[in-house]
């Protein structure tokens, strides 16, 4: 299940995520493997840059995040009524929750002395070094608070760095462009969010 | 927070702002605020978010680099230096890496560079593989061949000692690294069993080259303070001689001595105590530890222990053959009745535990809910293995449990031989008793290392019961007894659970009085199986319940 293996079928029309969720949901395993193949690098990348280099070494983020995203299809039928890129919002909220447990995990973990100027910080994720870790906390604060069309539309396009197209795909906008709009809107928002918390 | 829609519109400056960062422009920030001073705040923000949304596209596995290799995680202390688990980056192969600090080497690290390209070229299955010697960054460097599994220590810290029959075999084992180490016209100086790995398949290993030393022919004095472990130094090196073949032996005595009674031959708190205890020859005389071990095993132990080296076998050759002597004298594991033992207390200590239970009417609270399930693991996850499921050699399986309040689980496995295992809890693993409520978890699952570990499968027998207990309390009894039963890893225990290709021809829950599927007739005669039906008959086993599933030949 690498990167490479997603783009199946070449010039295929990619259906919608939507459209993917039902299928799975029916029982089609291709449907399933298609989904992972799409969103599990895009997952992968997202996770990275979120586990604390401490807890590096106890979980692997890859597997941490393939080991989500297949109790999330387990979990598939939850997702039915709640609107569209609920399920990817979800994935999103599930894997945090577990970089949040593995991350105090590492934290109790008794330490070797001599490791601490070989091994990175414990507590620093990429994106807590990056923009630091107050505002990270105000990110996601922020985040939690715009309506869950906009939310959705923004994690898939700023975080999980889909296309316009894809963003609609998933959330259901009409247009490429719906979607960019949605998303500017989203940003607008939460700049607006994060300079008030100030 | 406002709590109004902000309105978006691409001819306001923001609006317009918003709408190139979400296409992914490249923006002139400072260019930006120049213009629009009165919005400097938020596009700050702005430009924060999209410097987030640049780290989460290209957030990669973060590396720290030394010389060729990408450093892991770390695997512990080794002498004098750090032991990390490391990518070799050209040959994408994980190695071990000792780094040291080139300061606390008096020549740069030189000799340690010399020592380790001449361990580089034995290439010996119970010598740790070398791969490479260099410096960088100020440290010197060696790696070698990852082998997971674990030390003899680790080993005697969680299952007690061993028997004669499988020191000796570990004891032929280290012999013949010893063997191929001073082919070398090299001592090792740290042969102890926290520097003897039994990998996982059970091979043994003798790691830790930080403190080897080149075998001198001039008996000069190679490093200024002895390198060893006081306890397993032989007594001459207390006295400032070298370290030769003769005391690499010694330590070879004190491995055996230790892992038969997990106590050393001379104790003592401080260096001078044990060289005092030393002079005086205090040794307490194997028998008095072990009554039950061969003669020829203590002699052989009490030998390897003179204080005279030339009263020690003379090279590792000369001690393997003695030790083979042993083994062949040696009942086989299984022939006692010791091995049997430890399983009918198990067994025995489960039965009165839960007639215990059954006496004590207050102990009836709301009852356990446990939603427990054998899994095999497929490509895409796991799969919940029912009543006719199949399973097949090279399967992998583990137990998931879900709980809704603090429990404790206990899981074994017996084959058709017979034999029987404990699965779970394991000091292996991360798991541990009591289970955290409220999620699924599984069984083994991830080793100290962070790896996910199952249990296999193979194609010797016919059929594997596996019994997993969970209760309320913690079963003390059941524990101690476990701690007497092999482990699915090891030379002594068994790598794999046995199957050919199988049926899972029983899945029955039991306890708390009532039964949620009727126990299957079986004609197999194992032991777990039969006390699983002595449970089902049962009424009431307050708050604990008893599973059992059976893998049989179909």
């Amino acid at each position: 299940m690498s990167p490479s293996e997603s783009p199946r079928g070449g010039s295929q029309t990619p259906e919608s995520t939507e459209v993917l969720l039902s299928r799975i949901r029916a029982g089609d395993a291709d449907a399933r493997e298609r989904l992972i193949g799409r969103i599990l690098p895009a997952l992968e990348r997202w996770a990275r840059g979120r586990v604390p280099s401490g807890a590096r070494d106890l979980v692997d983020t890859d597997d941490l995040v393939q080991m989500t995203l297949l109790r999330a299809f387990k979990k598939l039928e939850e997702f039915e009524s709640r609107g569209p890129g609920a399920f990817l919002g979800y994935l999103r909220q599930a894997l945090m929750n577990r970089i949040r447990d593995e991350s105090r995990r590492a934290k109790r973990r008794p330490h070797h002395g001599d490791l601490a100027d070989v091994v990175p910080d414990e507590d620093s994720s990429p994106l807590a070094r990056a923009i630091g870790t107050e505002n990270l906390e105000r990110y996601e604060s922020a985040l939690e608070q715009l309506p869950d069309e906009q939310r959705h539309a923004f994690m898939l396009r700023m975080e999980l760095d889909l296309s316009h197209q894809e963003v609609a795909d998933a959330v259901g906008c009409p247009s490429a462009n719906a979607a960019r709009m949605l998303v500017s809107r989203a940003l607008l928002r939460l700049s607006e969010a994060m300079k008030d918390d100030d | 927070m406002t709590t109004e829609e902000p309105g978006f519109d691409e001819s306001d400056p923001l609006g317009d702002l918003a709408a190139r960062v979400a296409s992914g422009e490249s923006i002139d920030w400072k260019d930006e605020t120049r213009q629009h001073p009165e919005h400097a705040d938020q596009i700050s923000s702005l430009r924060l978010l999209s410097e987030l949304s640049a780290v989460h596209r290209r957030a990669e596995p973060p590396s720290q680099r030394w010389g060729p290799l990408e450093i892991v995680s770390p695997l512990g202390q080794g002498s004098f230096g750090t032991v990390v688990r490391a990518r070799d980056v050209r040959l994408n192969r994980l190695v071990a890496l000792k780094l040291v600090d080139v300061e606390r080497f008096a020549d740069d690290g030189r000799g340690f560079l010399d020592e380790a390209r001449r361990l580089a070229k034995i290439d010996h299955p119970n010598v740790l593989r070398v791969h490479g010697a260099e410096v960088h960054d100020g440290r010197v460097g060696i790696w070698t061949e990852l082998v997971e599994g674990r030390t003899l220590e680790e080993q005697l810290s969680a299952q007690g000692a061993l028997s004669a029959r499988e020191a000796t075999l570990v004891g032929i084992d280290l012999c013949r690294s010893l063997a191929a180490i001073h082919g070398a016209h090299l001592v090792h100086r740290d042969v102890k069993t926290s520097n003897v790995l039994r990998a996982e398949g059970g091979r043994i290993v003798l790691v830790d080259f930080g403190s080897a030393a080149e075998l001198s022919p001039t008996q000069r004095p190679s490093h200024d303070a002895p390198s060893g472990t006081p306890h397993y130094m032989a007594p001459e090196l207390f006295d400032g001689s070298d370290a030769t073949v003769a005391s690499d032996l010694y330590g070879v005595g004190v491995v055996l001595y230790r892992l038969v009674t997990v106590r050393y031959p001379i104790e003592g708190e401080t260096i001078s105590d044990m060289m005092d205890n030393h002079r005086r020859g205090t040794m307490t005389p194997l028998v008095d530890h072990r009554s039950d071990l061969p003669g020829d095993f203590v002699a052989l132990v009490h030998r390897l222990l003179s204080r005279d080296p030339a009263d020690r076998p003379q090279s590792a050759g000369t001690l393997e053959t003695k030790l083979r002597g042993c083994v062949d004298g040696a009942p086989e594991p299984g022939d006692t009745s010791r091995r049997v033992t430890p399983y009918w207390l198990a067994l025995a200590a489960l039965l009165l535990m839960i007639a215990v239970v059954a006496w004590q009417p207050w102990t009836n609270g709301s009852p356990l809910t446990v939603d427990w399930s054998l899994e095999r693991a497929t490509p895409s996850g796991r799969e919940r293995l029912l009543t006719g499921g199949r399973v097949q050699p090279g399967d992998a399986l583990c137990i998931s449990v879900r709980i809704e309040e603090p429990a404790y689980l206990y899981v074994l496995n017996e084959d058709s031989a017979g034999t029987v295992v404990a699965l779970f809890p394991d000091p292996r693993y991360q798991l541990t008793n009591p289970l955290p409520p409220g999620s699924s978890v599984e069984a083994p699952g991830r080793l100290a290392t962070g790896e996910t570990r199952l249990w296999g499968l193979d194609d010797r027998g016919d059929h594997e019961t596996i019994l997993a207990v969970i209760s309320r309390d913690r079963l003390p009894a059941l524990e101690a007894t476990m701690a007497t039963l092999g482990r699915p890893v090891g030379g002594e225990g068994r790598t794999r659970l046995n199957a050919e290709v199988m049926r899972v021809v029983q899945s029955t829950l039991r306890g708390a009085g009532f039964l949620v599927a009727a126990p299957t007739t079986s004609s197999i005669p194992n032991q777990l199986g039969s006390l699983a039906e002595r449970l089902g008959q049962n009424e009431y086993h307050g708050g604990i319940r008893v599973m059992s599933w059976t893998l049989r030949k179909n």
